[in-house]
């Protein structure tokens, strides 16, 4: 009875709005036809009683109830996160509503929507976010008055897209948006230079710290040697020595660092991914079968050592990768670059390692920092330590509350030569296996003159049922 | 202080009782010392090692393989395998083919069914493309072709042309990736790898010299501990990364 009520109430909604008519009625929600066909009022409301509403449907955004129309719908599912890549950006280019509005909403908590199932208390997000507030102001902007498919952030946003994909310079980004501004309409918005735009684009939190280092890896210019000229170590000057006169000192050596704090959190301001943040705990996991690190010794294991931590599920678990490249192809010069990437181990599989949720803070060649990758590594375990200690106030915008966000690195990923190098145990030599340790028997051939496991396998048979398999094959 | 070790000041006892070059700063964090699994072994780079080991000295590639002269003089030395032994006439030494390279023909045989393979889509590089026939070598090999050759391919390829025990252990090897890899794992069956990889190097040991071990062919097993404490292993190995590295180089 509730239900015939209830779809007499939507009837009589769906009437009352006459954009909703065309010439054949209105949209039929039914399971079957899906919104899908126009038909007359009588005949939706046989089809809803017949059929029920199709899944999902509790806003009724085609038959005006929503703010977000289909089509913007549409588009947020092409624009995934943050990282909107360059083809999403050109396919939603092509419709005519904007998706960098859509991408300000999402980080501001703006697309209303559903929050009314949310039985937990709501609240407003925090100051940090009021920054947004001005990006969105921005967002809605036209590029010039009457203009439609662009607003003042899509444009900086595309045409730096187009300035990183083939690497143009400054000075030719410059002279582009002349170029561009002086065929747009005057008293247009596009911003006149590489600078305004880059500082107009700071807000949205992509930034990077730059520190200068020691050459030879010994020490970072950082905190309380931040004032250091010389390093303390090898007495490798800092700065090169001034040619001409310039007078901007330039370092030998800088360290770009990415911080991952602001990259966190924005994966929980998107609702995209904030509601995947707590798999890892939601899964129902059949007893004895692993699908996901979660369901590994070692997860359960720091969740029993580390309660609580592991009360939140949205604190954050990472895996750490670092590994030698030549960013010039292996046939080039010879230069070895260390990026450090870390990614989230909360997401299901289907997003775990993909690389949008992989954050990368690259460490500078020319040379392998080698045992020293440690100093290199200084910011990033600094940062890390903070957000065991303390999490930064968090907007999540599933639950649309603030939390303590934590993190916790589970463990790191290497081939063998980087293993060495982060664990401290060296992977050559005579003990390279970090588990045996000291307790293997490996030798150096006398004519190979290389470290050999020959007959170091046997102590591990200890079933007997296995050696007499063994015996069995042998013969 | 960290980076102050540099290649001539050692811990003392480095390379004897230890192998330990300086204290991780991962250990600043301070739940790090009670983490299980801290570094994973990287399952790809053993697996690519490990086939490379195999079938460059199955094929007897010239400069890659395992069973060289110098292998047959320790053989000498640590083992008691009379028939593989370098054989001294009064002018040369005669290297006696082992048992577990094949011969020319063969050889040529399985060059020439790689040539003709032809895979589903996306599931590898074309492989017919890496043969030489002429060099009687695989060109450019990715480790992902390596991972598909190990897991599938070995078991059909010398099939008939190894003596049947070898053709055992390196079918044992392939299936031990093959379950290593996938993306269900059972608690029961890890426990049963465990006991099964031991079997297999300790039948690898038997056939092959002593120089074919080196840390990568000692590695897998551990690979079994890892799987139990980290879970499957496609969330802990480098191909996400390695892809990734790609793009960034781009």
């Amino acid at each position: 009875m509730d239900y015939c009520n209830g779809v007499q109430g939507f009837i009589n909604f769906a009437t009352s709005i006459p954009r909703n008519f065309t010439r054949d009625g209105i949209r039929c929600p039914c399971r079957k036809c899906q919104n899908k066909k126009y038909l007359h009022p009588d005949v939706v409301m046989m089809h809803l009683l017949h059929k029920g509403f199709m899944e999902n449907y509790q806003c009724w955004y085609a038959h005006g109830e929503v703010f977000v129309s289909e089509s913007e719908r549409r588009m947020e599912e092409t624009v995934v996160g943050s990282t909107s890549s360059a083809s999403n950006v050109h396919e939603a280019a092509n419709d005519n509503t904007n998706p960098y509005r859509n991408m300000v909403m999402d980080a501001m908590r703006m697309n209303q929507g559903n929050g009314s199932q949310c039985p937990i208390v709501e609240e407003e997000p925090n100051a940090d976010a009021a920054r947004f507030f001005d990006l969105l102001k921005d967002s809605d902007e036209p590029l010039w008055d009457g203009c439609t498919n662009h607003s003042k952030l899509s444009a900086v946003a595309q045409v730096f897209t187009i300035k990183s994909d083939h690497g143009l310079s400054e000075a030719g980004y410059d002279k582009i948006i002349e170029w561009a501004r002086s065929i747009l309409p005057e008293g247009n918005r596009l911003k006149e230079n590489f600078y305004a735009a880059k500082s107009m684009m700071k807000p949205l939190g992509l930034g990077y710290q730059k520190i200068d280092m020691c050459p030879n890896f010994c020490m970072l210019y950082y905190l309380e040697n931040a004032e250091m000229t010389e390093c303390m170590t090898c007495g490798h000057s800092r700065y090169k020595p001034r040619t001409g006169r310039g007078k901007t000192l330039v370092a030998y050596k800088k360290l770009r660092y990415f911080p991952i704090t602001p990259r966190l959190q924005r994966l929980f301001m998107s609702p995209r991914t904030a509601e995947h943040m707590t798999w890892h705990q939601a899964h129902h996991a059949v007893d004895g079968v692993m699908v996901h690190p979660s369901d590994g010794e070692a997860w359960k294991r720091f969740n029993s050592v580390h309660p609580h931590f592991s009360a939140e599920s949205r604190n954050v678990r990472l895996g750490l990768c670092t590994d030698r490249f030549n960013p010039f192809g292996s046939f080039a010069a010879p230069y070895s670059c260390w990026p450090v990437i870390l990614t989230v181990y909360n997401l299901p599989p289907g997003m775990c390692m993909r690389p949008e949720f992989m954050f990368l803070s690259i460490i500078p060649g020319p040379r392998s920092p080698g045992w020293n990758i440690d100093v290199c590594l200084r910011l990033l375990i600094d940062e890390l330590a903070q957000l065991w200690s303390s999490g930064p106030l968090t907007y999540d915008i599933s639950r649309k509350q603030n939390f303590l966000m934590r993190a916790a690195l589970m463990w790191t990923i290497n081939d063998f030569p980087a293993y060495g190098i982060l664990s401290g145990w060296s992977t050559h030599g005579k003990l390279p296996c970090p588990y045996c340790m000291e307790n293997n028997k490996a030798f150096t051939l006398a004519n190979g003159g290389k470290a050999s496991f020959f007959d170091c396998h046997r102590r591990f048979l200890s079933l007997l049922a296995t050696s007499k398999r063994f015996l069995c094959w042998q013969s | 202080m960290f980076g102050l070790q540099s290649g001539k000041q050692k811990f003392p006892g480095f390379g004897l009782t230890h192998n330990w070059v300086k204290r991780s700063i991962f250990f600043e964090l301070p739940y790090w010392k009670t983490n299980l699994l801290r570094h994973n072994l990287d399952v790809m780079h053993i697996e690519k090692n490990m086939f490379e080991n195999i079938f460059n000295t199955v094929m007897d590639v010239k400069g890659k393989t395992k069973d060289n002269i110098k292998a047959r003089l320790d053989i000498a030395l640590y083992c008691n395998r009379k028939n593989m032994e370098l054989v001294y006439d009064e002018s040369r030494v005669a290297k006696p083919r082992a048992s577990f390279v094949l011969e020319k023909n063969a050889q040529l045989l399985v060059y020439k069914w790689l040539k003709s393979l032809r895979f589903p889509d996306g599931h590898a590089s074309n492989i017919s493309r890496l043969v030489n026939i002429e060099d009687c070598r695989l060109y450019g090999m990715k480790s992902h072709d390596c991972h598909v050759f190990m897991q599938t391919l070995i078991p059909l390829a010398f099939r008939d042309l190894l003596p049947k025990g070898i053709w055992d252990a390196l079918t044992e090897i392939s299936h031990f990736f093959r379950d290593i890899c996938s993306s269900k794992l059972n608690v029961d069956h890890i426990e049963r790898l465990q006991t099964n990889i031991v079997e297999t190097l300790c039948k690898l040991e038997m056939i092959f010299p002593p120089s074919f071990f080196d840390s990568m062919e000692h590695l897998p097993i551990h690979l079994p501990f890892e799987a139990k404490a980290g879970g499957p292993v496609q969330y802990r190995w480098m191909y996400p990364f390695e892809r990734l590295d790609i793009t960034v180089a781009m």
